[in-house]
C-alpha cells in the first residue's frame, strides 16, 4: 500500500514538475516572442533611419555641377547599402570683382573610411570645412593654393580629435581655365586619376599619400601640389577607391577600366558614365557594392563648341546662327532643336530668362552633341521624347541592356539620349559619317 | 569575408600577428577590436604583422594597419610588417603607409629589427 502511495506521490510530483515546466516554457517562449518581435521593430527603425540618412546624404551632394562651355562633365554616385561617406562638388571660385580675371574651378572629392551615419557626419564636416575656408580664408584675386587648402583640412580634422578608427581620403584641384592648367593634392587614395588623351592613350596619376587621420597626426610633408596641362580633345576619369575596388571573385574592377575607357573614347562623357555603371552591375553580379561608387568623368572638348539661354526673342538668332555654322547641309538636328523648343514653348508659353532652358551644342569630328538642361527642373525628358516622332530611331541609354552594347551599336542615323541623374539634362548625340 | 589572426611568438619572444584571407571593410572592425584586447591582455609593445597569407587589403584594411599603428606608438612600443605580396606592397608604397612603418620582406627580418 505504502509502495503505491509513493508511486502516485512521485507520478504526481512529477506531473507537476512537467505542468509548471511546460507553462515556464510557454511563458519565455511568449517572452522570446515578444523580444524578437521588438528587435525586428528596433531593425526596421535603423533601417528607416538609415534610408532617411540616405536620402539627406544624397541632398548634400550637388544636384548639378557647373558645365564651363568646352567641357562635358558627368557624375556618378552609389552609396553602399544605405549611407555612405563619399561627398563631390565643383564649384567655380568666386573673384568678386576681379571674376573676370579668373576662370578657376574647385573640385574635391572625398571618401571617409565606414559607411554608416557617422561617416555621413564627418563628410558634411569636412564639407562644412572647406566652405569655411573660402568664407574665412579666401580673399577675391587670390590665388588659391590646395596644398594649403588641404593642410587647413587637416589641421581642423586633428584639432576636432576625431576617433583614429576614421580615415579620410581626400583630392583638391583648381583647373585653371585660362592657364589650362590643373594644380592638385591629394591624400590616402590607393588608385590614380587617369588622363585619357587625344582618345588614346591613358596617363595615371599618382593620388596616394597617406590619409588624413588622427592615427597618423598632423603630416604637413604629406601636403604637396603637383600641376598637370589641360590638353583640348582628351577627358580626366576621377574615382574614390570604391569604384575600382569592387571585386567578383579574385579580380577587381580596376583591372578593366583602361580598356573601357579607350574602347569608347569616341563617346561623350555622359555616354561613357552610363556604360560604365552597367559594366560595373554586370561585373559585380548580384552582389551589391560593398563601399560607395562615386566617380566623374571630365571631357575637354575640341570643336565647335557653344552655350546659349533659349529666350524667346532669341531663339531665332541662335537657330539662324546654328544654320550657318553648318551650311553643308548637316540640318536635320536643327529640327530636333525645333521640335524641342516648340514643345517647351508650349509648356512654357512665355519663354524666358526665367524659364531657364540652357543649351549647348557641340560639334566635333565624330559628332554632334546637342545638351538641353531645363533649368527649373520641370520638364521629364523621357515623357518629353515619348510622343516625338523622328525619323530617326531614338535610344534612350537607361534603357538599353548590358548585353546590347558594343562598339558596333552606335550608328549614324540613330539618336542617342542620356540623361543626367536628376533627369532635367538630355544629351542628345548624333553620330557623323 | 575571410579575415583572421593568431598571435605567437617568434624566437625573440617578439609577437607576430599572422594575418590570413582579405582585410577589408567587412572584417577590419573587428579585427582592429581583438587585435586591441589581445594586445592590451598580453601586454605587448611591439608587433610584428605578418601578411604571408593576405591576399587583400582594401582602405579600410589600411585603417585597420594605421589604428594599430598608432596604438602601439602611444605604448612608446611599434609595428612593423612583414611578408608582403607585390600588390599589397604597391599599395602601400602610394598610400605611403612604408614610410611610417618598417616594412620587411620577412618575420626573421623584421624580429632581427627589435635587437
Amino acid at each position: 500500500m505504502y509502495f503505491i502511495i509513493s508511486i502516485i506521490l512521485t507520478l504526481f510530483a512529477v506531473l507537476s514538475i512537467l505542468f509548471l515546466k511546460t507553462k515556464e516554457n510557454k511563458k519565455l517562449k511568449s517572452l522570446l516572442e515578444e523580444k524578437e518581435k521588438n528587435i525586428t521593430g528596433l531593425k526596421e527603425d535603423i533601417k528607416r533611419e538609415l534610408i532617411k540618412a540616405q536620402d539627406v546624404h544624397k541632398k548634400l551632394l550637388p544636384d548639378s555641377l557647373p558645365e564651363p562651355v568646352n567641357f562635358l562633365i558627368s557624375d556618378y554616385y552609389q552609396p553602399a547599402e544605405y549611407i555612405g561617406g563619399d561627398y563631390y562638388n565643383l564649384f567655380k571660385i568666386d573673384h568678386d570683382s576681379l571674376a573676370p580675371l579668373f576662370n578657376q574651378y574647385l573640385f574635391y572629392f572625398f571618401d571617409v573610411s565606414g559607411h554608416g551615419i557617422d561617416s555621413t557626419l564627418l563628410a558634411i564636416f569636412i564639407n562644412e570645412s572647406i566652405q569655411n575656408y573660402f568664407k574665412l580664408k579666401h580673399n577675391p584675386g587670390e590665388m588659391v593654393s590646395t596644398k594649403d587648402l588641404m593642410s587647413y583640412i587637416d589641421k581642423r580634422y586633428q584639432e576636432e580629435g576625431f576617433p583614429d578608427d576614421y580615415l579620410l581620403c581626400m583630392y583638391i584641384g583648381i583647373f585653371d581655365l585660362d592657364k589650362k592648367e590643373l594644380e592638385y593634392s591629394a591624400r590616402g587614395f590607393q588608385f590614380p586619376f587617369l588622363k585619357l588623351k587625344e582618345k588614346k592613350e591613358i596617363k595615371k596619376y599618382d593620388i596616394g599619400g597617406l590619409p588624413i587621420s588622427t592615427a597618423v597626426g598632423k603630416m604637413e610633408e604629406f601636403n604637396t601640389t603637383k600641376k598637370m596641362k589641360l590638353e583640348k580633345n582628351s577627358s580626366l576619369f576621377f574615382s574614390t577607391d570604391g569604384l575600382f575596388e569592387s571585386k567578383n571573385e579574385n579580380k577587381i574592377y580596376y583591372s578593366r577600366i583602361d580598356n573601357l575607357l579607350k574602347k569608347y573614347s569616341f563617346l561623350p562623357a555622359p555616354f561613357i558614365n552610363e556604360i560604365i555603371q552597367k559594366d560595373v552591375n554586370n561585373f559585380m553580379g548580384n552582389k551589391n557594392n560593398r563601399d560607395d561608387i562615386t566617380f566623374l568623368i571630365m571631357d575637354y572638348l575640341k570643336g565647335d563648341c557653344e552655350k546659349w539661354n533659349f529666350v524667346k526673342p532669341k531663339n531665332k538668332n541662335i537657330l539662324n546662327k546654328l544654320e550657318k555654322k553648318n551650311s553643308n547641309g548637316d540640318l536635320w538636328y536643327l529640327n530636333i532643336i525645333n521640335s524641342i523648343l516648340n514643345k517647351f514653348t508650349k509648356n512654357n508659353k512665355k519663354m524666358t530668362k526665367k524659364s531657364k532652358l540652357e543649351f549647348k551644342y557641340i560639334d566635333n569630328s565624330s559628332y554632334f552633341l546637342l545638351v538641353f538642361e531645363d533649368k527649373k527642373k520641370k520638364i521629364n525628358w523621357l515623357d518629353f521624347f515619348n510622343d516625338f516622332d523622328f525619323y530617326n530611331e531614338i535610344i534612350f541609354m537607361d534603357e538599353i541592356s548590358y548585353d546590347n552594347i558594343t562598339i558596333d551599336f552606335f550608328k549614324k542615323n540613330k539618336i542617342y539620349i542620356s540623361k543626367n541623374k536628376l533627369g532635367n539634362k538630355v544629351y542628345i548625340l548624333l553620330f557623323k559619317d | 569575408m575571410e579575415g583572421k589572426f593568431k598571435f605567437i611568438n617568434d624566437e625573440q619572444d617578439i609577437p607576430v600577428m599572422k594575418l590570413k584571407g582579405e582585410i577589408v571593410f567587412e572584417n577590419s572592425n573587428k579585427l582592429k577590436e581583438a587585435a586591441k584586447d589581445k594586445l592590451i591582455e598580453a601586454g605587448y609593445k611591439n608587433l610584428i604583422m605578418d601578411f604571408k597569407e593576405v591576399s587583400f587589403v582594401d582602405s579600410s584594411g589600411i585603417g585597420f594597419i594605421l589604428s594599430l599603428f598608432k596604438f602601439l606608438r602611444e605604448e612608446k612600443g611599434e609595428l612593423v610588417i612583414a611578408n608582403v605580396n607585390n600588390k599589397i606592397k604597391q599599395s602601400f608604397e602610394i598610400t605611403k603607409i612604408s614610410q611610417i612603418i618598417e616594412i620587411f620582406d620577412n618575420v626573421n627580418e623584421a624580429s632581427n629589427y627589435f635587437e
